[in-house]
């Protein structure tokens, strides 16, 4: 961890690549910035079909607020929605931290008779395309009464197998030796857990988690299916198709919608390396 | 240690942070489904389960004002209970009285020619004085707006509206938006700056009348002495006597903070009216929601009518409502035909307050049409609750992939629509899959009474039965010189257009075109003939198609660069324009025929350039519009075939604005309404700019017998449906866009094309 | 030493199971009754679906272009993210904000990735535009040709070599740098350190990266179905159009049987891929 060193090759090589990844929020973040006029002319060869071919500008000729002011003044809509994907992102993240941790935990660190069928469910069912069992899992929901609710969208979220089978990986990685000597120092299976399961885990938690929220922010089809009530939707169902009349705009509200998810994992990174760190100093 | 201890302390913080949340959304979720997007309809809903079977509800009629008078501008209650409204029939102005409940109207004033006045708006006061504002005729000062009293002894004064100058950059001059009365008879304007005024009747003169510093307002009402400023953030109340704000009223807040349309709406109609409820304080405004009654200080304003219940719904412009006592209300509107309208609600304390029975129609798409049924059912059925639901509205990123999967889910859960408008859904699969029940007894009934076309009838009407039938349907025409009218093939009109384009290079040959415009009409047209027998599709004929569309497309060169497409109640059909042959800008029109108006131009195109309309090749095609089927597992059915038989009825699919309708009796009642508008004695005519830069025009005359006679023999010989399967159409328009902009090859379009179809087929 | 706690991993596991359970293993079931009912779900019809969807012509087709999606994406992710996140521990400082920029896509959503991907690869396009440029006349729709297949694999790449490459990293740092310097005070070489120390260290993670990776092929779909529509190049046919479009067309059964199918290929696959590695 000390030798930080940077060889300059390797930027070089990557660099390439991140430019390719960033290069679309670069786009949407020039976009929220120009006027529709300004949009047409550069995209409008795709959109209509007219001559030429689609360019870009990477700061607009005549840059404008009217897209940002229209958003956040004049589309409470799009607060409504962001609200919703917020309120559905956190009961998500909140019945995986409840529900799906301590189930990989179990899965990680115990036998017990059936695990290997629990966890070949939980793989194979992760796979399972949502349109197949969107119908059957309709008819739970509508069973449970919760159709037409967030918690329609929220439970089953909650219960994502996905998360698990990344957390477990990492619960895995503990060396025994660490878990041993809290039992030998009187801790219950539970404090385990709490003191040496989720601290040591951390940061496949948070990497877990981090991707789930990637994925809760851009749900489109178990909304649209669940939800009737266009007030319940998340914002990933807000986002219009571009046509060239709102271009701008639509832009606009591309980028502040993923603008969450930039925060996420920011921040999650951070929390990301001090798990690592963490780990590496328990040795 | 300790560092570990910090971690594990946040992360059971967090932990049980992100746990409140959950709880909370929860909560939200589940009050959240309780107020749908119509939340009105809810209430009432709610309100009648929680009380059994509760009796009384407003039922609907509609008002009809004596001598024809087909424009109404304004409506207001007087002191002494009777009501005025303002109106015109033609040309002719008037102000009609009510003196028991709009039952009976006599006109009380004629007044003014209002053929080339333009009126912005229209109040009236208690005493029976009618204030206008806008440029009239007789005063024939076009400088400025004017405003007209017109006192209750029919004397008329006008002075010029002096309003304070614009504040903003957008106009040089400040206009009047809106007027209005309140109770005391002050009259009030808002104007450009979004300030409201106190217009002095005397001199015309507009003083601003209150300060308003909240976000900008785009819309305002009187009800009584209370001014209701409609705003982003809610409405704001002020007193009228001294200028002075009221308490905020949460109820009135919610108006807009749950339904944000009314204020988007605002700029561009009037989503909303008020008026003074019979009690001191209290208010009844109306918008699409329904009507609704709120008590000053109340917490909820309570509905009086939902719209679902009514025509309400159908429509987003409320011009004035009045309630006249605590069981009639009046609402003028302009309906979803966009005729203005004044509807009446009487309460009946005896008909159950939300109809015992319901019935659910599914369509894809919105349509005007549709509306007009169910509006048309609801009417003659308050006891049944008509609920229609649009998969996709245009208004988010829903395709119609996303809305059809819905649907099925829905479909194969057991949550069955009653009825299904069946235009781009995968009628097919579902009539093979028993969704759909068997349509024969009903038609067999309407048959009886009003006659369905034959040819239309034997072409659903199957050995197992007939599970969908269109409402209505559209008719691919063309119109040109004899020897293009009388093409059989899209090859013929090319080549033959072609040998003209030799002859007159620089002359417009065609009608102006954009790819996919062409493409939807020429597919209308042409892919009857597609399909053999078993219904497999013929390459050859599709690899014609596609030659054939792009030799007509090549011909003129139009510019093609922007999406826009005509449509026809929401659907890219309808494009047999003829205003180019009689503009002499081209020679040959051709398309699909919506309606007679379409007709009356084509023949007086015939007319004045000697051309022939006929129906297109063989004239066997047709596009049937508003397929309709009812689903096996509906249970309500009766007043399912019920609703059918106002869909395919004389009353409804005779309307204009549905295509030609299939019911006999619908189509006669059509020719009569043609030939006595548009017969050879009509006057009506339409001037428009020629080519050359004169200008021209056409007398709309030309429904004689005998050319009404050929429009019904065109009607009568239509048998193959095009424009079926809407997963085909739309790959053929696809590619073919592609294909006609150059960006594909024939062959590479053509084998595209086959093989995605082959893949579809073959699923 | 694990054994005598099975009560205990019960109750650990149990909370979450039952959700599983109500939420997508009786919803899975149930697909799996339907396999052997009618469309409608109301007649046993016994194996005639499976027997229908293997006699599908489309189905082969799609089940062959998927496989091809996977045998060739999977691989070149896998090494591509393996490598990036080697020479990411090399990047020093800069790293976290590389990281971060590969990280992007994930974010970006979907509709606006289909709009950026119209604008690159359509006839009009960007990447003709550049090419153009260049002199190169290459007017070709690249959704609508051959090429569809390789927009796919690069979008897919796109979209999760930052996602793999966060995971090594996890699993690479995770790795004790006292056994690096162990083996270094023993003589070792980089290479020898590589193979002998980091390629045994990170192989438990590998196989949860190859499931999530695979994972994640699936969800390609939307973009693609976003872009190309139901019926794409024949080249991007996916299962998942086919088992859209049945259900378009209510063929719930011919769906459910085609998908109890796909799932037991996965099951054998991770099966295999778990023998083989030993986890």
């Amino acid at each position: 961890m000390r030798k930080k060193k940077s060889d300059p090759i390797c930027i070089l090589v990557l660099f390439l690549p991140a430019v390719l990844a960033v290069a679309p929020l670069v786009f949407l973040a020039t976009g929220s910035f120009m006027d529709t006029q300004e949009i047409r002319d550069y995209i409008g060869p795709v959109l209509s079909g007219s001559e030429g071919f689609a360019v870009w500008r990477l700061f607009p000729v005549w840059p404008t607020l009217v897209n940002v002011v229209e958003l956040f003044l004049d589309s409470p809509e799009f607060f409504q929605m962001f609200w919703n994907s917020m309120k559905i992102t956190a009961g998500i993240l909140a019945g995986q931290l409840v529900f799906g941790m301590p189930a990989a935990w179990g899965l990680a660190r115990y036998e017990f008779p059936g695990k290997k069928a629990v966890w070949f469910s939980y793989i194979v069912l992760m796979m399972m395309p949502f349109q197949v069992t969107m119908l059957s899992e309709y008819l739970v929901l509508d069973k449970l009464g919760l159709s037409d609710t967030l918690l329609a969208v929220i439970l089953p979220g909650m219960f994502l197998t996905f998360p698990p089978f990344l957390m477990y990986r990492f619960f895995c990685g503990i060396p025994s030796s660490l878990i041993e000597a809290a039992r030998v120092d009187g801790a219950g299976e539970l404090m385990v857990f709490i003191r040496i399961g989720i601290p040591v885990g951390s940061s496949g938690i948070i990497s877990a988690l981090v991707l789930q929220f990637l994925e809760c922010q851009s749900m489109v089809e178990q909304p649209l299916t669940f939800l009737k009530t266009k007030r319940l939707w998340p914002l990933s169902l807000y986002l219009p198709e571009v046509d060239l009349s709102r271009s701008g705009f639509a832009l606009c509200a591309s980028f502040v919608a993923l603008i969450p998810a930039l925060f996420a994992f920011l921040y999650g990174q951070d929390y990301l390396e001090q798990g690592i760190v963490a780990s590496a100093i328990k040795e | 240690m300790t560092g570990l201890k910090r971690r594990i302390t946040a992360a059971l913080l967090s932990g049980m942070l992100v746990a409140g949340l959950l709880s909370g959304c929860g909560d939200s979720g589940e009050t959240g489904a309780s107020s749908t997007e119509s939340g009105g309809a809810q209430q009432v809903a709610d309100a009648g389960n929680g009380t059994g079977n509760a009796k009384g509800r407003f039922v609907e009629t509609d008002i009809v004002l004596p001598e024809g008078a087909d424009r109404i501008y304004g409506m207001g209650k007087l002191d002494d209970g009777s009501v005025i409204a303002v109106a015109s029939a033609g040309t002719t102005a008037m102000i009609y009285k009510s003196q028991d409940m709009g039952e009976t109207w006599n006109v009380e004033t004629t007044f003014s020619d209002l053929a080339n006045s333009w009126i912005q708006g229209t109040s009236v006061a208690p005493d029976g004085t009618v204030a206008m504002v806008g440029f009239f005729m007789e005063i024939d000062d076009m400088e400025e707006e004017q405003l007209l009293l017109i006192a209750p002894d029919g004397t008329k004064t006008s002075k010029p509206v002096i309003l304070p100058p614009t504040g903003s950059d957008m106009a040089d001059r400040n206009m009047p938006e809106q007027i209005a009365y309140d109770a005391a008879g002050n009259l009030f304007v808002m104007d450009l700056n979004y300030d409201i005024l106190k217009a002095d009747p005397e001199t015309g003169v507009c003083t601003k009348a209150y300060e308003w510093s909240g976000s900008r307002p785009s819309y305002f009402g009187i009800a009584g002495n209370t001014l209701l400023l409609m705003t982003e953030d809610g409405i704001p109340c002020f007193s009228t006597a001294d200028g002075s704000s009221l308490p905020n009223a949460a109820a009135l807040d919610d108006i807009v903070r749950t339904d944000f349309s009314i204020v988007q709406r605002a700029s561009e109609s009037f989503p909303m009216a008020v008026t003074s409820g019979m009690e001191e304080g209290s208010i009844v405004y109306v918008n699409h929601n329904g009507i609704f009654y709120y008590k000053e200080g109340g917490s909820v304003s309570e509905q009086l009518v939902n719209s679902d219940l009514s025509s309400l719904g159908t429509t987003t412009d409320y011009y004035s409502i009045v309630m006249l006592d605590a069981e009639h209300i009046l609402v003028q509107f302009i309906n979803a035909m966009g005729e203005h309208q004044i509807c009446r609600y009487t309460y009946d304390k005896d008909i159950p307050a939300i109809p015992e029975k319901e019935m659910n129609i599914y369509a894809l798409e919105d349509s005007q049409a549709l509306r007009q049924a169910v509006s048309l059912y609801q009417k003659e059925n308050q006891n049944i609750y008509v609920r229609l639901s649009i998969g996709m509205t245009g208004k988010d990123g829903i395709s119609a992939e996303d809305a059809i999967s819905t649907l099925n889910t829905e479909i194969l859960a057991g949550n069955v629509p009653d009825i299904l408008i069946l235009d781009g859904l995968p009628v097919e699969s579902y009539v093979e899959k028993g969704i759909l029940t068997d349509l024969t007894g009903v038609l067999d009934r309407i048959d009886q009474t009003d006659g369905l076309f034959p040819n239309i009838r034997a072409v659903y009407q199957k050995d197992e039965g007939c599970f969908a039938f269109p409402a209505s349907f559209f008719l691919p025409v063309i119109n040109g010189p004899e020897e293009a009218a009388n093409v059989a093939t899209l090859g013929e009109l090319a080549d033959y257009a072609e040998q003209l384009k030799e002859q007159q290079p620089d002359h417009a040959i065609l009608k102006e075109n954009k790819a996919e415009e062409l493409l939807w009409d020429l597919y209308q047209m042409d892919s009857a003939s597609w399909f053999d027998a078993e219904g497999a599709l013929k390459e050859e004929e599709l690899k014609q198609f596609l030659t054939q569309a792009k030799r007509l497309y090549d011909l003129d060169s139009y510019p093609d660069d922007s999406a826009g497409m005509h449509r026809y109640d929401g659907r890219p059909v309808g494009s047999a324009r003829n205003d180019g042959i009689l503009t002499g800008k081209e020679i040959i029109t051709y398309g699909t025929a919506v309606d007679m108006i379409d007709f009356v131009g084509q023949f007086a195109a015939c007319e004045t350039s000697g051309t022939t309309c006929r129906a297109y090749g063989d004239g066997s095609g047709f596009v049937p519009y508003l397929m309709t089927g009812i689903s096996s597992g509906t249970k309500a059915k009766e007043e399912a075939e019920a609703f059918v038989t106002t869909l395919f009825g004389a009353a409804c699919s005779g309307m204009e604005g549905h295509g030609f309708p299939v019911n006999e009796a619908a189509w006669e009642a059509m020719k009569t309404n043609a030939a006595e508008k548009y017969g050879p004695d009509s006057m009506i005519s339409i001037g428009f700019s020629m080519e050359d830069g004169t200008s021209g025009g056409y007398m709309m005359n030309t429904m004689t017998e005998e050319n009404i006679a050929v429009i019904e023999a065109m009607l009568q010989q239509v048998k193959i449906p095009a424009d079926t399967d809407a997963v085909i159409r739309d790959l053929v328009i696809d590619q073919g866009v592609r294909y006609l902009k150059g960006e594909s090859s024939l062959d590479g379009a053509v084998t595209d094309l086959c093989q995605k179809i082959n893949l579809y087929l073959a699923e | 030493m694990k054994k005598k706690f099975w009560f205990t991993g019960w109750c650990f596991v149990l909370p979450g199971f039952a959700g599983v359970l109500v939420f997508y293993l009786i919803p899975f079931l149930d697909v799996v009754r339907r396999s052997f009912y009618n469309a409608v779900g109301k007649q046993f019809c016994g194996i005639s679906n499976y027997r229908t969807v293997f006699s599908n012509e489309a189905f082969w087709l799609a089940a062959g272009n998927t496989a091809k999606f996977l045998a060739v994406c999977l691989p070149l992710l896998l090494a591509l993210s393996f490598a990036a996140a080697l020479l990411l521990q090399r990047a020093g400082r800069l790293a976290s904000l590389l990281k971060s920029a590969c990280l992007v896509p994930l974010a970006v959503p979907a509709a606006s990735v289909v709009l950026i991907w119209k604008l690159v690869f359509d006839y009009h396009g960007m990447l003709n535009g550049v090419l153009n440029g260049i002199g190169l006349n290459a007017g070709r729709d690249w959704m609508n040709t051959e090429a569809a297949f390789g927009v796919l694999v690069f979008s897919y790449i796109w979209k999760n070599l930052g996602y793999d490459v966060v995971l090594w990293l996890a699993g690479l740092t995770s790795v004790p740098e006292t056994i690096y310097e162990a083996a270094r005070m023993d003589g070792a070489g980089a290479m020898a350190c590589f193979f002998s120390i980091t390629l045994p260290c990170i192989r438990p993670i590998s196989f949860t990266i190859i499931v999530i990776s695979l994972l994640n092929s699936f969800k390609v779909f939307r973009e693609a179905w976003m872009v190309a529509g139901n019926y794409p190049q024949e080249s991007i046919y996916l299962l998942q159009h086919l088992f859209n479009n049945w259900f378009r067309d209510l063929a719930v059964d011919k769906m459910s049987a085609g998908a109890v199918v796909l799932s037991a290929v996965i099951l054998l696959l991770i099966g295999t891929l778990q023998k083989s590695w030993k986890v």
